[in-house]
């Protein structure tokens, strides 16, 4: 009885809280989000990307605002945070969206979303937040023609100041500009003005986990742009790749994860090659100047992962199909703090 | 600013001390105006040429390629760039041999 009687209150609140709801938002678009947002496993990532998939075909004819219920999220991570800003104001950008939020109950989740500059309400000011969460940085974007994106990008980048020396910190910041310069060079088109193709990039530290790096575009992915970039150096890796890993079943054309880690490996062990090309080996070798490190690169449908541990001879390095197509390209560094120069005792 | 190493040039006080990009459609403070605007004309006053990098945060790959081994493509030839051309770089002088990297291999 005593059970019963229990769930009875807690209908009763339900109902409640909903009436309160939609008093709140009366003629409002709802999209309710999923209960978790998190991007750290393939399956974990891909109902986010189903999420803001559906979310763009849902706003895509709306007339109506649009209320984003998030009340029943219970978690969120950055990466997670950063695809959502970025769906957000491609919405606004191209249908003229105008987004507004029901925050989710759990305070953590609440505050992830906030500090990440990707909903918040009143009691959220990012001069506040600034103050007592200086260690992470909001979502940052920039588009062509914008006048200092440099500047912009060492914002997130000055985290590495108080886990690395400046020289690796610094490098930190180059490879996030690379990661920019190269989604305005090649994940649009190069004469693509669109408003919504933009680049997105975050970061956060933490005493326990280091720093995390985060760049995202929304482009065609590398596997689509590299074959025409890079022409005979691309074929070339291939080959190689195809002799070392014993790769039997390349197709033709061959697969993304194929063309990725061709992308990434001819860069770094060709000695007279495009510099053009050399962007991405930038962003891989940051992670062989921190004792600890992983990157994963996300783009079309494939995976890469490429990791250093102290305790590990060599470091480890796969690339593998997505099992799904991933809309863009996202950059994730993990980087450990050098624990003799790392200054992280006031972060917490 | 004439030194006697030539034409020295500050890439943070002269330029920007936040460079980013190759194309001016990538920002203002793009890898081609530096080339065109500083390298260019300290090249063609036929002095050697001290670029000075120290001060300049986030210096990355497209940046610099475009700016130093865009002078080959420029025309300049590689060896008599990489002749009169002195890189300052204390805080990571890494940065002298990329640069002379992008020089020597430049994509014409």
């Amino acid at each position: 009885m005593a059970t019963s009687a229990r769930a009875r209150r807690r209908a009763r609140g339900r109902a409640k809280d909903e009436a309160s709801f939609r008093t709140k938002f009366p003629g409002h678009l709802i999209v309710v989000t999923p209960p978790i947002l998190c991007c750290s496993e393939p399956g974990k990532l891909r109902g986010v990307l189903d999420f803001l998939e559906s979310l763009a075909s849902i706003v895509m004819g709306a007339t109506s605002p649009v209320v984003m219920d998030m009340r029943h999220c219970q978690k969120v991570d950055p990466a997670a945070c950063v695809l959502l800003e970025s769906q957000i104001q491609r919405c606004e950008a191209t249908y003229g969206t105008k987004f507004e939020f029901q925050l989710p109950k759990d305070g953590r989740t609440k505050f992830t979303l906030a500090i990440f500059g990707v909903a918040g309400d009143e009691r959220y000011q990012p001069d506040q937040l600034r103050q007592f969460a200086a260690h992470i940085m909001r979502v940052t974007s920039g588009a062509k023609g914008e006048p200092s994106p440099g500047e912009r990008t060492f914002e997130i980048a000055r985290l590495a100041e108080l886990l690395a020396d400046p020289t690796v910190a610094d490098r930190v910041h180059g490879a996030l500009n690379e990661a920019a310069d190269n989604v305005l060079s090649w994940a649009y088109g190069a004469n693509s003005s669109n408003p919504s193709e933009r680049w997105w990039v975050a970061g956060i530290l933490s005493p326990k986990h280091g720093a995390t790096f985060i760049a995202l575009d929304r482009g065609v992915g590398i596997p689509a742009t590299a074959p025409k970039n890079l022409g005979d150096s691309l074929q070339g890796a291939m080959a190689v790749l195809r002799r070392d890993r014993l790769w039997t079943d390349l197709s033709v054309p061959p697969a993304d994860w194929q063309v990725l880690w061709a992308t990434i490996r001819q860069k770094r062990t060709l000695s007279r090659l495009d510099e053009r090309g050399k962007g991405l080996t930038n962003m891989v070798e940051l992670i062989d100047k921190f004792q600890s490190g992983r990157i994963v690169i996300l783009s079309g449908d494939a995976i890469y992962n490429y990791e250093v541990k102290p305790d590990a001879p060599e470091p480890k390095e796969h690339c593998g199909p997505l099992g799904y197509r991933f809309p863009g390209t996202m950059v994730i560094w993990w980087l450990e703090a050098d624990k003799r120069k790392a200054k992280l005792r006031n972060v917490d | 600013m004439l030194t006697k190493m030539g034409k020295m040039i500050q890439l943070a006080a002269d330029f920007n001390p936040f460079p980013f990009g190759r194309y001016p459609t990538h920002g203002d403070w793009n890898g081609q105006r530096f080339r065109e605007e500083f390298l260019i004309p300290a090249f063609n006053s036929g002095d050697d040429v001290t670029v000075d990098l120290d001060g300049a945060r986030g210096l990355s790959p497209s940046f610099l390629e475009e700016s130093f081994g865009g002078l080959v493509r420029a025309g300049f030839v590689a060896k008599d760039v990489l002749s009169r051309l002195h890189i300052k770089s204390d805080r990571d002088p890494s940065f002298i041999s990329t640069i002379q990297n992008y020089i020597t291999n430049v994509r014409t």
